[in-house]
């Protein structure tokens, strides 16, 4: 039987069949004692940056708020759980080993684990995720895999490095900086974000939304406004634009909702996006001093908003 | 626990500066000896790029507070080698490093503003100058902003003072491919943190403090005369 009562498929005759009961117990093990963000558990921890930055990225994009938990209780892949209110679903599994198999669709082998989450979410919209550190292994897993869950199951490789590294490779990197304060982030830039967003996700304790890493402390100074750009352009009052516009060699733009500037070599993107308060207290400074030149208070304001 | 370990670039002279480090009484002293430093690192550096027969820019990088004294002592030193005009200037302002929810393994210290002057399409060096590493956060940080523009044929990074394991601690950050591609120049290692979570000797306390920035907040307010005299200059980027 399924968990959720119907009649395990016949065409699966080789994955161990299990009453309700068994089942139920089964996953009731499966999470117990559980803890996926323990020290020795950085490779499970690092790959969460993908999935949550890609959902940050639709989370701007069409305002789908997702949930994230880990490990994610009465799941049989149960790692990382993605879903959404929309019927949709994402379950990982992450194996940090050089060596894997499907096993025989006994309890606790991967055939059984996958096959039961395919009959459990019998009538969602479902995707299993099975990451594996080297891409041999992918490969050789892929090739593998059992019949009764290709369609719904893919194998993937993710390098066991450092954030650092990490940020450097895509499809991270792209997913990051579509979620930045600007089009073409610098590597450091990508890093505080990863690092905030990934301590945000340990400190969550394994239950986040998307909408509340929007909001986090840590990850908002880098990350981009949820509004359109050309609300924020808005912002700018005719009268800062007149005098911002005759600062000799100050260039300014808007971008992601954030102000950015550059002058002779200099360059600095705003802490705080143009819907903010602060924004507002800085164009009521511009017009009270309108400054003529970049050097001396306007560069020193500039900081202290972001400092 | 070990004492404090010199390395073989440590003169008579470095090591001399590095003890006048702990008299100071005035930031002015504190400033000087850190001038001196610089210049002494930016000899050995000199050196090391002439012996690699190196053509190319090389890009000086620095945090705010270093920038007047330890970086500019430097540069007056790297200025003298053959290629004297490609000598360009970094300037980093970091926030200090966060520990979001006090998570050590995900701190970071982002950049707030940067100075940097744009390189010839030649080959270049970086070297990093920072008055101690220690986590090597900041370091990390900046390298990874100067690469990615720029694809270095050596990165230099050199302090007065390292803890030890902070070549380590910055080589997490980066492959195995970049990796190769660092020298440590330092004068002496130290093993110990005191606490108030200073190296200890190291340079003798909080480095805002004895620069006479007052704190890591009101450093950042700082503009280098180092910056502001060459941002007049044609080796800042006009941008219109």
């Amino acid at each position: 039987m399924n968990p959720n009562g119907s009649p395990v498929s016949s065409s699966n005759d080789s994955v161990e069949q299990l009453t309700e009961e068994e089942l139920t117990t089964y996953l009731s093990q499966k999470t117990k004692g559980a803890n996926n963000f323990s020290k020795g558990n950085s490779f499970e921890i690092h790959f969460s940056l993908l999935p949550i930055a890609r959902c940050l990225g639709e989370y701007f994009d069409k305002s789908i708020d997702y949930t994230f938990q880990s490990p994610a209780p009465n799941h049989f892949v149960d790692d990382l759980v993605v879903i959404t209110n929309t019927n949709y679903k994402e379950c990982y599994q992450m194996k940090n080993v050089q060596n894997l198999s499907w096993g025989t669709g006994k309890k606790k082998s991967l055939t059984f684990d996958f096959f039961y989450q395919t009959q459990a979410d019998i009538n969602q919209s479902l995707k299993l995720y099975l990451i594996v550190p080297d891409s041999e292994l992918r490969n050789k897993l892929t090739n593998s895999m059992p019949i009764s869950i290709k369609k719904v199951t893919v194998v993937e490789h993710f390098p066991p490095v450092s954030i650092g590294q990490l940020i450097k490779t895509e499809p991270l990197r792209s997913l990051l900086a579509k979620i930045s304060t600007s089009a073409n982030p610098p590597n450091d830039r990508l890093e505080s974000l990863a690092n905030a967003i990934l301590a945000r996700w340990i400190n969550s304790g394994g239950l986040l939304q998307t909408s509340d890493l929007i909001r986090d402390k840590f990850a908002n100074p880098f990350l981009r406004s949820k509004r359109d750009n050309k609300y924020a352009i808005n912002q700018l009052r005719t009268s800062t634009k007149s005098i911002l516009d005759k600062i000799p060699d100050f260039y300014y733009f808007i971008e992601r909702g954030y102000f950015h500037y550059q002058y002779r070599s200099t360059e600095q993107t705003l802490r705080f996006d143009c819907f903010s308060e602060q924004f507002e207290i800085m164009q009521n400074w511009l017009e009270r001093e309108i400054p003529v030149q970049f050097e001396g208070s306007l560069e020193e304001m500039l900081m202290t908003w972001s400092n | 626990m070990e004492k404090r370990t010199y390395s073989p670039y440590a003169s008579p002279n470095a090591k001399r500066a590095l003890a006048k480090l702990h008299t100071t009484e005035e930031p002015k002293d504190f400033q000087d000896i850190m001038i001196d430093l610089g210049s002494q690192l930016g000899e050995i550096i000199a050196q090391l790029i002439k012996e690699q027969k190196f053509q190319g820019n090389i890009c000086l990088a620095c945090s705010v507070e270093d920038a007047d004294y330890l970086a500019a002592g430097a540069l007056s030193a790297l200025s003298k080698l053959d290629n004297k005009n490609k000598v360009r200037l970094a300037c980093f302002w970091n926030q200090s490093t966060i520990e979001p929810y006090n998570f050590e393994e995900f701190e970071f210290a982002p950049i707030l503003k940067s100075y940097k002057e744009p390189l010839d399409d030649v080959p270049c060096i970086i070297v990093i100058i920072k008055s101690i590493i220690s986590g090597a956060c900041v370091v990390a940080t900046n390298i990874n902003n100067l690469i990615s523009s720029l694809e270095p044929e050596t990165i230099f990074v050199s302090a007065p003072v390292m803890l030890n394991g902070a070549q380590q601690r910055l080589q997490e950050h980066f492959d195995t491919e970049l990796i190769k591609k660092f020298k440590y120049i330092t004068f002496a290692t130290d093993f110990q943190k005191n606490e108030e979570g200073h190296v200890f000797p190291g340079i003798g306390g909080n480095v805002y403090e004895l620069y006479g920035f007052g704190n890591a907040k009101k450093k950042n307010l700082y503009v280098p005369k180092l910056v502001s005299e060459r941002r007049r200059t044609e080796l800042a980027n006009p941008t219109r």
